[in-house]
């Protein structure tokens, strides 16, 4: 199904390298989208676009460009695993981005409970049935109903303008009329995502 | 159209925050001004994230339950100011419950008729395009009217297991 708007009213000439110039701001997470087809052969490709999406029923999603060799090899399977990688998964980050077969040769990883590829080292895994996926623009948005959630090892990769990097706690300073010793603990945050 | 779920195991709400808490998201605050009243309404989302750049998309999700999103999204045009990490107070004015929650930021009207939050790290002025229910979410997608990174560039506020952080370029 193609929800792709019939005409967007872009009055701004908004050119691929503006979109990416602009979006690059947006810090990301880093996912690994894998899976295992009839012949064994594990599938994988990386996506910047892995979000939450529903507590009840549990969902997530995530886009992917439609010029992906890997994603119509996927798509059959109708399973995934979402593996949110962390910092010390740059290395696998890159082979999985690249074009092209045996992208997953020697990359360790153990089968989840839908037999699709967990990739040891990630920091979190997600076992998803696909449920929903429509085109937009010249991306597919997939919707995945989540079967299986497990925490990994390791702090999570980031990616922003164009370079991986490390998430960086905020310390907050303690107000001036406040002793640091006695400095209050950093209030939790309102849930960002609502 | 719904998206339904096929879960063969129970997640309870807990494990799926659990989980899903590795995931480090950027801070967007989502905002308009009511063409009737001339209040402006906002919110914050960690689920803003890029689309299509052929025709330019950029899509969020939100609470089906969220009493802001429909206020902000009747005024037709929209804004998202993807904040800096200096912008925490920002984003607890704006994830407040109440009315006027821009009262208290600094913001300037773009020629959009959108507010742009001051000291952001870049401004998107949108138009929603299609919403769709999935679960207890509703997906939007927007066409982009106009995006304007700010300069000079600063650090990103990025949200990560429950905390504030920030962005550290890996060595």
């Amino acid at each position: 199904m193609d929800i792709t708007p019939a005409s967007t009213t872009a009055l701004a000439d908004i050119t691929p390298a503006h979109y990416r110039q602009v979006l690059g701001k947006l810090p990301t997470g880093v996912t690994a989208i894998t899976g295992v087809n009839d012949d064994d052969e594990k599938l994988g490709l990386v996506v910047g676009t892995f979000q939450s999406l529903s507590l009840d029923p549990p969902l997530v999603m995530f886009c992917v460009d439609k010029s992906s060799s890997s994603w119509p090899k996927l798509r059959k399977l109708q399973k995934f695993t979402a593996n949110i990688l962390s910092d010390d998964q740059i290395s696998i980050c890159r082979s999985l981005s690249r074009k092209g077969p045996q992208k997953f040769e020697g990359l360790p990883c153990t089968a989840g409970p839908l037999g699709t590829p967990h990739l040891d080292g990630a920091t979190a895994y997600i076992d998803c049935v696909v449920t929903a996926e429509v085109v937009v623009g010249d991306h597919y948005m997939v919707v995945g109903a989540v079967t299986n959630m497990e925490e990994g090892t390791g702090d999570a990769l980031l990616f922003r303008a164009g370079k991986f990097g490390q998430y960086l706690p905020i310390e907050i300073p303690a107000p001036e009329s406040v002793p640091a010793k006695q400095a209050p603990v950093e209030s939790v945050p309102a849930r960002s995502a609502s | 159209m719904t998206a339904t779920a096929i879960a063969p195991r129970t997640i309870d709400s807990d494990r799926y925050r659990a989980v899903m808490r590795h995931l480090p998201t950027g801070v967007a605050a989502v905002c308009s001004t009511d063409p009737v009243t001339g209040i402006q309404n906002g919110m914050i989302v960690g689920t803003f994230a890029s689309l299509s750049m052929e025709p330019a998309l950029v899509t969020f999700s939100v609470m089906h339950s969220s009493t802001s999103w429909p206020k902000i999204s009747e005024a037709g045009t929209f804004s998202v100011s993807l904040l800096a990490e200096d912008q925490q107070q920002v984003c607890r004015a704006l994830s407040a419950k109440g009315e006027d929650k821009l009262s208290s930021v600094g913001w300037s009207e773009s020629e959009w008729g959108t507010p742009h939050l001051h000291g952001s790290l870049a401004w998107f002025d949108c138009r929603v395009e299609q919403q769709f229910t999935a679960g207890d979410h509703v997906v939007v997608i927007a066409s982009v009217l106009d995006m304007t990174p700010a300069e000079p560039a600063s650090a990103p506020l990025i949200f990560h297991g429950g905390r504030f952080g920030s962005f550290r370029e890996a060595a």
